[in-house]
C-alpha cells in the first residue's frame, strides 16, 4: 500500500556503523575477485547492507514500501555462497580458513537461532566458528547483530590426492537448550521505539488499532531458524587439490 | 602445504579443471604450480517468508470449532480478503523454484492439508511428506502468497503439531 501521509522516516541504520567512504570500492573488488580475503575486512564494511548486492533488490521491497500486513518471520543467507580454494601438497593435519557472512533475512522482524554444521568426509573436516548463535532483526531497523562473520576451518584428515572436493556447511535449528535460553533472553531485552514503528505501520495500513496490535505481537519474538532453506548446500567450498 | 586464494574466472576454472583431470602433470622447479584462488560468483538461493498479521506459526485453531469440517483456514488467513497465510519473497539473485512438504510425522490420519497460490480452496493441492511445487521461476524480488486449508474428520481433542518445510531451488 502506498502511504497517504508523510511521517518522519525511520532511520533503519541507526544501530549499525556508518558506511566507510570506500565501501563501494571494497564491494567492487570483491565482486570482481580482486579481494578474496574476507577475514580481515573491518565490520564497518560487512555490517552495512550496501556491502551486499542483494540490498539493491530488497531495499525497495522491504524498506521503502514495507508491507506491515505481513510479518517477516523467517529467512537467512550467506555471502559469499561459494568459494574456490586451491591447495597443493596438503597433508594430514594441514588446514586453511575462509570467512563468510551469515545474515538474518531481509525484512525479518524476529530473532532467529541457527546451528551451522560443516561437512565431513574421509578427506576433510569442516568446522565453523561460531557454530550456534542468534541473529537480530533486520526490520524495522537493521540491528547491530543482524549478521555474523563466521570462520570456516578446513582440516585435512589424510594426505589429499589430486582432485576436486566439494565441502561447506548448512544451517539447521539450534539445540533445544539454546532455543529455550534465547527465548528468555529476547523477552528480557529492551524494546525501543514502539511508537515510531506504530506510526510507520499506520502510515501504510491506515488502522491504528490494528497497528497497535501488530507491533505488540511482533516485538521480542525468537524463532528457530533453518526450517525454510535452500535445497542445495548453503555455503560451498570447492577445493582444487594438487600434488607435486 | 601451500594455499592461495584467487577469483574463479572462467579461465582459471578451466586450468584447475585440467589439473583435476590429470592433464597437467609435468610440475617441477621449472614449471611451478601457480594456483589461483577463486571466489566463484555466488549463486544465492535466499528467500524471506512472511506470515500473515501477527502469526509466527501456522495454526488451525481459531477456526476449528467442530471435529469434522472442510476447508478450514489457518488463523489470520482470509480467502475473502485475499490474505494469504504465507508470503514468500525471492531475495536471491536468480529465478527460484519453491517446494513444500510436511516433515517427520506428516499430518494425522484424521486430517489432510491442501495449498494453493490462488485464494480458492477448490484449487488446493493436497500434500504430506513428499515435496510438491509451490511456484516455479519466481522472479528476482518477486513474491507469491501461499494459501493453506485443512479438512478434518472426527478429530480428537488436543493439540497436534507437525513440521512444515519450504525449500528453494535455483532454476
Amino acid at each position: 500500500m502506498i502511504p497517504t501521509t508523510n511521517v518522519k522516516a525511520i532511520d533503519r541504520f541507526r544501530q549499525i556503523p556508518n558506511p566507510p567512504d570506500d565501501l563501494v570500492a571494497y564491494r567492487r573488488d570483491i565482486e570482481r575477485g580482486q579481494l578474496v580475503d574476507l577475514c580481515d575486512i573491518p565490520e564497518e564494511y560487512w555490517k552495512r547492507p550496501e556491502f551486499y548486492d542483494a540490498w539493491d533488490r530488497v531495499k525497495p521491497i522491504f524498506y521503502d514500501n514495507p508491507d506491515y500486513s505481513t510479518w517477516g518471520v523467517y529467512g537467512y543467507g550467506v555471502s559469499p555462497s561459494e568459494v574456490g580454494y586451491s591447495v597443493e601438497n596438503m597433508k594430514a593435519g594441514d588446514s586453511f580458513e575462509v570467512c563468510a557472512f551469515f545474515m538474518n533475512g531481509w525484512g525479518v522482524w524476529t530473532y532467529q537461532g541457527f546451528r551451522l554444521i560443516g561437512t565431513k568426509d574421509e578427506y576433510f573436516l569442516v568446522e565453523v566458528t561460531p557454530n550456534e548463535f542468534m541473529l537480530h532483526p533486520t526490520f524495522p531497523v537493521i540491528e547491530y547483530e543482524w549478521i555474523k562473520k563466521v570462520t570456516v576451518k578446513v582440516t585435512a584428515l589424510q594426505d589429499i590426492p589430486i582432485g576436486e572436493y566439494h565441502l561447506g556447511f548448512d544451517a539447521v535449528s539450534p539445540s533445544p537448550d539454546f532455543s529455550r535460553n534465547m527465548t528468555k533472553t529476547v523477552l528480557k531485552s529492551h524494546f525501543e521505539n514502539k511508537e515510531e514503528y506504530i506510526e510507520e505501520c499506520v502510515e501504510f495500513l491506515n488502522n491504528r488499532d490494528q497497528c497497535n496490535y501488530l507491533i505488540d505481537m511482533r516485538q521480542k519474538k525468537y524463532v528457530d531458524g533453518g526450517t525454510y532453506r535452500p535445497a542445495n548446500r548453503l555455503f560451498n567450498i570447492i577445493v582444487g587439490a594438487n600434488v607435486i | 602445504m601451500r594455499c592461495e586464494k584467487s577469483m574463479f574466472s572462467l579461465l582459471t576454472f578451466v586450468v584447475i579443471g585440467m589439473l583435476v583431470l590429470g592433464l597437467v602433470t609435468a610440475l617441477d622447479a621449472d614449471t611451478p604450480f601457480t594456483a589461483d584462488l577463486s571466489w566463484i560468483v555466488p549463486a544465492v538461493t535466499s528467500f524471506t517468508v512472511g506470515y500473515c498479521g501477527a502469526e509466527a506459526s501456522i495454526d488451525f485453531d481459531t477456526n476449528l470449532t467442530v471435529n469434522t469440517a472442510d476447508g478450514i483456514e489457518p488463523d489470520c488467513q482470509d480467502t475473502v480478503a485475499n490474505t494469504s497465510m504465507l508470503t514468500i519473497t525471492n531475495t536471491a539473485n536468480q529465478l527460484l523454484n519453491f517446494t513444500q512438504n510436511l516433515t517427520e510425522t506428516g499430518h494425522p490420519e484424521w486430517a489432510n492439508i491442501t495449498m494453493s497460490t490462488i485464494n480458492d480452496s477448490s484449487l488446493g493441492v493436497e500434500f504430506n511428506n513428499t515435496a510438491i511445487s509451490i511456484v516455479e521461476n519466481l522472479a528476482i524480488g518477486g513474491a507469491v502468497g501461499v494459501f493453506l486449508w485443512t479438512n478434518i474428520s472426527a478429530a480428537p481433542a488436543g493439540t497436534i503439531s507437525t513440521n512444515y518445510s519450504i525449500q528453494s531451488v535455483a532454476t
